[in-house]
């Protein structure tokens, strides 16, 4: 009787143990991984739950596209042993220093900078936190503000390219990682000068003033140059395209290294920390993607995910299903850390989104801004914990914070689903 | 006992040799197996991609799965030879064929069985076509140009007429081609024409045949296929030789169209005529390459391949 | 044997480090040499396998920075209850980590009794790059045991890592 139960719904057997293992704290992958396995095994003989395993596993690691993330994130940790945060902060603090919060409003643009050379949140709030918190609480913004405009500033690292979730997101539904990264850009800009526009009007205001004179300006310009040009070179060799993706994360890295040779800021043990840094979040991450891959694949084959797109279709429709997605991934987001919520949900969603009419590549950006809601919802969001790792600042205090940020992001979600031309106008730009 | 096969392709699921053959496949089995065997359809690779098909198949992921004969060229040296200058059938010849009881279907579906894959149905898909920023007018046309190929064969033939045969993902080839990443693209016409690789290229060149072409079959783990009765297996071979020859007719009338449908989009289409001396320069040019074949590939297999 | 453990998981975070650090040459060459229109065969294939090296040897650095994430709400509720947590945790990470060899194993086996050859022009033999498969796993095996006995990974709270 109960087999018979368990063999008839050898999928939702998966999701369940999946999350009792990650409730029993197991690491995330493992807890993939080991759920889809347990639930083959009821279904078929073990010997071809075994091969099978091996082989989705297999066809999950080596996808070519996938080599670009290791090359972002090196980017990314080089950049943290540069200074480079110092640099940002510093050019935007020069030219925004006259307007009230301008520290508030450097910050964000600081980010937003630093968003279009890594691929991260966490190593945009880290780079740019480390920085700019201890200034922030200087001229009196508080813990809150100081943490939460760093956590919410940092997840613009996702959105606006180059970006890990979108790699991830583009080798998962096979959709063009190009179109993607430049299918960002609008989005991303929204969203920084609705964060902008939220540091400068946030409570108490702050009016220390740090006017500089233009002479002085452009000597903080010129210090910063190497870095703020960066991201311009990024951007525009992925737009144009003469590099794929992988090759600009390649180039990006010996960009990286030769100005902080040329800087004096760079040696080779500090390329050696950097690599070490790169190296654990890049297997951390490559575990994720492999069983990740393989758990989603036997929902797949179980046809859990089409069974879940034609329930919701069937119930709700338009802003109705809309708003129950993006009601399961705030869920989801606050227990979920984001690059696993978005591995379990991808092959859920994306049979919803495609149903709904939504194009693949503003669905790709629909679902990192839900990542970006997982990051800095309490109780886990990476960004939280990486500005309380840095700054020893209260998790919740930091949540809080963050909260006008997730509502920005909670209404961003509406506008890509009802205006996606924000998404797609420029990727289509590009096609002529 | 009821039957439950799984069966997966990848690729555009609109692209004839999946939504000629599944439906049509998934229904006479249907009937001819007196519902005793139904189906789970899986398409655009998302149980099994292209390249990996060789191994996923003997070792039973899916079931049955489309695959580029080419693909296994890794355990199977011999399907080089389908995707060499060597091969000039024409898809109509390839109608007629490449079935079960003729010579180079049961030469093929030895060699896969040897691997643990059973070839249900065989197919001319119809000779590669390179989407170029550049004209094709002789051979010497390809030097120098990246262009991006698809297979192991399909390089040699690009690598022969000087060409730098470049290997990029299939989501990459549309951008690549935009952007220039590569100068052309080789693959098959229907994926060519639904992919719009001529949105953004201003050529295409039709080799037709004089390059190879693109033999892609249905293969089924060999055990899975085994296990079934006689009564079954039979049905299995019936309806999808059935379902191929609706696809392979249907990819044949379609060659037309879809030239057709390129040359409205304003873009140059160069056919290169049979035996013509366009035909000739190339068979010239490629003939190094077809005298390598000629000794690499068994005997037997050659005549089987060049006979009349 | 701790020591040996941990003298195998250094031996892998090197190789795997080292192939962080150079793996953008190849690509950038492959991007310049494209520019030249005389693009490599052997680029694309060779750091794809580079890649999968270093995301499979990296696990004993991940182990070792106790980087692999894990939901912590329920150990956050019974704070008691920890060393039982991260001992479920252990013994499922152990488990899966001999799946992981066992059937990586098998595939390196069938690779090489089959002589599996990658259907590309570079030939390359496919038991070479799996053979990362069930190193990968002994690495999270051996890291792990050498956690259990020194508790070196597990009380790290979440890190940051720059990436
Ligand atoms: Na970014
Ligand atoms: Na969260």
């Amino acid at each position: 009787m109960l087999l018979d139960f368990l063999q008839d719904n050898g999928g939702i057997v998966a999701i369940f143990l999946l999350f009792f293992l990650m409730l029993l704290s197991v690491p995330v992958f493992v807890a993939m991984g080991v759920a889809a396995f347990a639930a083959a095994l009821l279904l078929e003989d073990p010997f071809q739950a075994f091969r099978t395993f091996i082989n989705v596993g297999w066809q999950s690691a080596s996808i070519f596209e996938l080599v670009a993330l290791p090359l972002f994130i090196f980017t990314g940790t080089i950049m943290q042993r540069t200074d480079a945060g110092r640099d940002l902060f510093d050019i935007t603090k020069a030219w925004v220093g006259g307007i009230p919060n301008s520290m508030g409003v450097a910050t964000i643009t600081a980010c937003g900078i630093f968003a279009a050379v890594s691929g991260s949140s966490i190593a945009t709030a880290a780079t740019v936190g480390l920085v700019a918190i201890p200034l922030l609480l200087q001229e009196g913004y508080g813990e809150r503000r100081a943490g939460g405009f760093v956590a919410g500033g940092g997840t613009l690292g996702i959105i606006i390219p180059p970006s890990i979730p979108l790699i991830l997101y583009g080798v998962v539904t096979e959709t063009s990682i190009g179109q993607l990264f430049i299918g960002g850009v609008v989005p991303g800009i929204i969203m920084m000068s609705l964060f902008t526009l939220y540091a400068l009007m946030s409570r108490p205001r702050i009016t220390v003033q740090h006017s500089q004179t233009l002479a002085e300006k452009i000597a903080v310009s010129r210090r910063s140059l190497g870095v703020v040009l960066l991201p311009v070179i990024i951007i525009t060799a992925i737009y144009t395209g003469i590099f794929t993706p992988t090759e600009v994360g390649a180039l990006s890295v010996l960009y990286v290294v030769f100005l902080g040779y040329v800087q004096k800021r760079l040696d080779v043990g500090k390329i050696k920390a950097a690599a070490v840094a790169a190296t654990t979040t890049t297997s951390m991450l490559f575990m994720l993607i492999v069983f990740g891959q393989y758990f989603a694949h036997f929902l797949t084959f179980e046809q859990v995910p089409q069974a879940i797109a034609a329930a919701i279709i069937e119930n709700a429709s338009g802003v109705y299903a809309i708003t129950l997605m993006i009601l399961a991934y705030v869920i989801l987001g606050m227990f979920l850390e984001s690059a696993a919520m978005l591995l379990i949900s991808i092959p859920i969603f994306f049979p919803v989104a495609e149903q709904l009419g939504m194009d693949p590549i503003a669905f790709g950006i629909f679902a990192v801004i839900a990542m970006e809601i997982a990051q800095i919802s309490p109780p886990v969001g990476v960004n939280l914990f990486t500005i309380h790792g840095i700054s020893k600042i209260d998790l919740w205090k930091i949540a809080r914070g963050a909260l006008p940020f997730l509502l920005i992001q909670i209404g961003m979600l509406y506008l890509v689903y009802f205006l996606p031309e924000i998404v797609l106008w420029l990727p289509k730009s590009m096609m002529r | 006992a009821k039957e439950r096969l799984s069966i997966s392709t990848w690729g555009s699921p609109k692209h004839y040799q999946v939504a000629e053959f599944i439906p049509q496949f998934e229904k006479l089995l249907k009937d001819k197996s007196k519902g005793e065997i139904s189906m789970k359809i899986f398409a655009g690779g998302e149980m099994v991609k292209q390249q990996f098909v060789p191994t996923a198949i003997p070792q039973g992921t899916v079931d049955i799965s489309l695959t580029l004969l080419d693909n296994w060229s890794g355990t199977i040296p011999e399907v080089s030879i389908l995707t060499s200058p060597l091969w000039t059938r024409s898809m109509e010849w390839s109608r007629d064929n490449l079935k079960p009881g003729k010579p180079i279907f049961d030469y093929f579906d030895a060699k896969l069985r040897s691997q643990g894959a059973v070839v249900i149905a065989m197919f001319d898909i119809g000779p590669p076509v390179i989407s170029a920023n550049f004209e094709v007018t002789g051979p010497d046309s390809l030097a120098n140009m990246p262009i991006r190929v698809y297979s192991k064969g399909s390089g040699e033939v690009i690598q022969a007429l000087g060409g730098a045969p470049t290997v990029m993902g299939v989501g990459d080839v549309y951008s690549g081609l935009q952007r220039g990443t590569v100068k052309g693209a080789l693959g098959g016409l229907g994926g060519a024409v639904g992919l719009k690789h001529y949105e953004v290229t201003s050529n295409m060149f039709v080799p037709n045949g004089v390059m190879g072409t693109l033999i892609h079959a249905y293969v089924m783990n060999k055990d899975r296929f085994e296990k079934l009765s006689p009564a079954l297996r039979k049905a299995v071979m019936d309806s999808a030789l059935e379902a191929r020859n609706h696809m392979q007719q249907f990819a044949i009338d379609k060659q037309t169209a879809l030239l057709d449908q390129v040359r409205k989009a304003g873009k140059k289409v160069t056919v290169v005529e049979r035996d013509g001396a366009l035909w000739k320069g190339f068979e010239k040019k490629l003939e190094p390459l077809t005298a390598e074949a000629r000794s690499k590939y068994p005997a037997d297999l050659v005549k089987m391949v060049t006979s009349n | 044997m701790i020591n040996l453990a941990r003298q195998i998981g250094r031996g892998m975070t090197f190789v795997s480090i080292t192939l962080m650090i150079v793996l953008c040459l190849p690509i950038t060459y492959e991007a310049v040499a494209r520019a030249f229109n005389a693009p490599t065969i052997w680029v694309f294939e060779t750091t794809l396998y580079a890649f999968i090296f270093l995301g499979f040897l990296g696990n004993a650095l991940a182990v070792r920075s106790g980087a692999h994430f894990r939901v912590m709400i329920l150990v956050g509720v019974f704070p008691k209850a920890k060393k039982y947590f991260d001992l479920t945790a252990q013994l499922f990470t152990l488990a899966f980590a001999v799946l992981i060899m066992a059937s990586g194993s098998y595939f390196v086996w069938y690779a090489l009794s089959g002589s599996i050859l990658s259907a590309t022009m570079l030939e390359i033999p496919m038991w070479i790059p799996q053979l990362s498969i069930p190193l990968g796993g002994l690495g999270l095996f051996l890291q792990t045991v050498v956690s259990m006995a020194t508790g070196e990974g597990v009380d790290e709270e979440i890190q940051v890592f720059g990436d």
